[in-house]
């Protein structure tokens, strides 16, 4: 019998397809893999300028990884400093000297000197967009001096700077005491006309300072905070706001989890209030005749700590007390916003996004005042509306000190 | 000839309208509309639905011609034939250009050391694979692919949930219609090149009436979802990125899964799927190989299967030799917008109407 035309062409397809796939075997199909033991996986980078014009130097903090003798895994420290041209080209340096190549596909935290961050910062982050390896979630910190010495600093509890910094950073998302940004946060609100971006700043703190001292601080060690915030406008750190402008900013941005308030209440009365879920919400509308803002703080508190409570109160006095706090609360919260906005006004940079807001909520009158916004943010009228909730005061109502006044 | 079901001819017309178009979608829509580009995606894609379904209408009266043979009966043999060669070699040019940026996005995402024969070679031996095995395996490999295509870009889309950026998709409209007319004008060549493809295949639709409805109604549908499935990946991507930062990325859906991170321990979801995603960069391919080897067939005559093996060569040395990277980004647009559009637009209206007219006239006879 005869083949019909369409199997024989089906056999040959076939054939020629075994063909292929066989010769694919061939083929070492994985080009430019690395297997894990060839890596260092770098954790932080960090940027400073480089002592010649134009140069930069590069600081890789990289992991290690080493089985232990216990059959655990430890982490080595590989922290590389080197001084080049370009941020790609500290690949080629490393080739010249490490017997690993660095896997950056690992880096969580950007660290940007200072000095780099005042003159500018967006060339030296072209390379953490473009390059596959860099991820847009990690976080960007400024140091207060040299990325280097912040990579390199000897710290209590953990061998990697830069793992320790992420802990701290990550840490926010239970107490908001600093803003934090990724690098993809940066170059979304580096896009926006109305908002400028913020980054926080990293500081190695020596014995006793930041009213901190550490263990390793006895030892000659040094230790990280991140506090304090710096502005940026194109790229440049304009100015930097204090802790209490950096909070107030968090407010205003809807960006507190959670929070610690101390203030005096009453009669000599300090309580510390911990604010336990918060909400900022805001209204562009008309006050006084022009269009300004209106910040809506609603925020739930607990009382964790009360100082000079001498009187005993009764059910009835307490929950009076507690009503009466609230507002102090209230007024503390507000300072700091205050704060906030008046740092933005003096520095005239809009880093709390006002004209974002107006952007959103006032597009037609956004058009009129986009184009010399920031002389306008002068004069923008501001109003808060601060409720504070205070719930409970933890599992005792009246203080010891009120027993002591008996 | 074995022809496809309705369901197949749906699923298929879907993978080819979406292609690689998720890859690019957003740069092309928020380029140009900036933060309310993801009102242009549907309308863009909408624009080829009355193209198809004109089409189709020729269906029930022409069974088993392709478009350029229905086009010899209506236009008259030689301009047919003309028309049917230039199809041919915009359609193979464009499948090559297609392989090239599939190559393109593997080296920028994953392998920018591989060499580039291996990215080639085994995608071009699956769509050879494909092109023996005929028209319906193209279609199974789509039911196969297209489910999955979908899968990975919701569940990228709802993995990226935690990094968006509260209400960057606001003001909507500031500037008004004229930036998405821009936007969907952008865009119409993508439908159009589906519309190229449904030119050839034709005689392996099912042509009954009955068939002929409900393929219509399954073409609406594909529309809707690939318009839909790329409004949200615009969209996703206007809340992540803002819309200046996303209007400077180039291939945005890679750049997003990039992002996705779970639990600290599993990231680079892009490498997981780049695969899924290849799969419709071969659907497409081989889509315009199969167009380009037809009209090859229909206007010179050329059957035998060694001319697959010709065009097969050119795409093997095409991305190889002759055009890489961003180049292929851009080759691929002015393709789209100088030829695969007004080649669409003009050849489909002309026979449409004329067939028409004639009919008119035979009636009035």
């Amino acid at each position: 019998m005869e083949k019909s035309p369409e199997k024989s062409h089906l056999k040959l397809s076939f054939k020629l397809m075994a063909l292929l796939l066989g010769l694919m075997l061939l083929l070492t199909g994985c080009g430019g893999k690395k297997e894990v033991e060839e890596l260092f996986f770098v954790l932080g980078v960090g940027v400073d300028l480089g002592k010649e014009e134009g140069t930069y130097v590069i600081t890789l903090q990289m992991a290690d990884p080493k089985i232990s003798g216990g059959g655990g895994a430890e982490i080595g420290n590989l922290t590389v400093s080197i001084e080049t041209d370009s941020l790609a080209e500290v690949q080629d340096k490393l080739n010249e000297s490490l017997e690993k190549q660095p896997f950056m596909g690992t880096v969580r935290i950007f660290v940007i000197g200072e000095e780099l961050a005042r003159s500018g910062l967006n060339d030296a982050i072209d390379l953490f967009q473009r390059f596959s390896q860099f991820r847009r979630s990690a976080y960007l910190l400024v140091a207060k001096g040299e990325a280097k010495e912040v990579l390199s600093a000897t710290i209590q509890g953990k061998d990697l700077p830069a793992l320790s910094l992420l802990e701290t950073i990550e840490g926010q998302k239970h107490f908001s005491v600093f803003p934090v940004t990724r690098l993809g946060h940066y170059l979304t609100v580096l896009g926006r006309d109305g908002q400028r971006p913020l980054i926080p700043l990293v500081e190695v703190l020596e014995k006793g300072e930041h009213g901190i001292t550490y263990q390793s601080n006895e030892k000659g060690g040094r230790e990280l905070t991140v506090h304090e915030a710096g502005v940026f406008q194109g790229g440049m750190m304009k100015g930097v706001l204090s802790d209490e402008e950096s909070k107030g900013y968090l407010w205003l941005d809807d960006q507190v989890n959670s929070r610690i308030i101390f203030t005096e209440v009453m009669d000599g009365i300090k309580i510390s209030c911990r604010i336990v879920d918060t909400k900022t919400k805001y209204k562009v509308e008309e006050i006084n005749g022009q269009i300004g803002i209106r910040f809506i703080i609603d925020a739930r508190g607990v009382i964790r700590e009360i100082w000079g409570q001498k009187q005993t109160f009764n059910n009835i006095e307490w929950q009076d007390f507690l009503k009466a706090c609230e507002p102090y609360v209230s007024q503390a919260i507000q300072k700091e916003c205050e704060a906030a906005i008046a740092k933005s006004k003096k520095l005239q940079l809009d880093f709390v996004g006002i004209g974002r807001k107006i952007e959103v909520k006032k597009p037609k009158y956004w058009q009129q005042v986009r184009d010399n916004w920031e002389e306008q943010l002068l004069d923008i009228p501001i109003v808060y509306e601060i409720m504070v909730d205070i719930e409970h005061a933890g599992f005792v109502r009246n203080s010891p000190s009120s027993i002591e006044d008996k | 000839m074995i022809r496809i079901s309705t369901q197949q001819f749906a699923i298929l017309s879907a993978a080819i309208l979406m292609g690689t178009t998720f890859m690019i979608v957003g740069s092309y829509a928020i380029g140009d509309a900036g933060r309310d580009g993801w009102m242009a995606v549907i309308p863009g894609y909408l624009v080829g639905l009355p193209f198809s379904l004109m089409i189709l209408s020729l269906l029930g009266k022409y069974p088993d011609l392709n478009f350029i043979e229905i086009s010899e009966k209506i236009l008259g043999k030689w301009l047919a034939k003309i028309i049917g060669g230039i199809f041919s070699l915009i359609t193979i040019y464009f499948g090559a250009c297609i392989s090239v940026q599939g190559v393109d996005i593997v080296n920028r995402a994953l392998l920018p050391t591989m060499p580039n024969y291996i990215l080639v070679i085994f995608p071009l031996a699956l769509i050879l694979y494909l092109y023996y095995s005929g028209f319906e395996v193209m279609a199974r490999f789509a039911e196969v692919i297209y489910p999955l295509i979908v899968f990975s870009l919701i569940l990228i889309c709802i993995l990226i949930f935690p990094h968006f950026e509260q209400n960057e998709i606001f003001p909507i409209l500031e500037e008004g219609f004229m930036p998405i007319l821009k936007a969907v004008f952008s865009m119409t060549p993508w439908p159009m090149e589906y519309v190229l493809f449904l030119l050839i295949m034709l005689p392996f639709l099912p042509n009954s009436k009955k068939d002929i409805k409900t393929m219509r109604k399954g073409l609406f549908i594909a529309f809707l979802v690939v318009g839909l499935l790329n409004t949200i990946v615009v969209l996703v991507q206007i809340l992540t990125f803002g819309p200046k930062e996303a209007a400077r990325v180039t291939y945005g859906l890679l750049y997003l899964a990039n992002m996705v991170e779970i639990s600290r321990t599993i990231n680079g979801l892009e490498s997981i799927f780049l695969i899924v995603w290849l799969g419709m960069s071969i659907i497409k391919v081989t889509g315009f190989f199969y167009a380009g080897l037809a009209g090859l067939r229909t206007v010179f005559g050329l059957k035998s299967r060694k001319w697959a093996l010709a065009v097969g060569l050119f795409y093997l040395v095409f991305p190889l030799y002759l055009l890489r990277g961003t180049d292929a980004f851009v080759e691929t647009a002015l393709i789209d917008q100088y030829a695969i559009l007004p080649l669409g637009v003009f050849w489909v209206v002309v026979v449409w109407g004329v067939e028409k007219w004639k009919s008119r006239q035979k009636k009035a006879i």
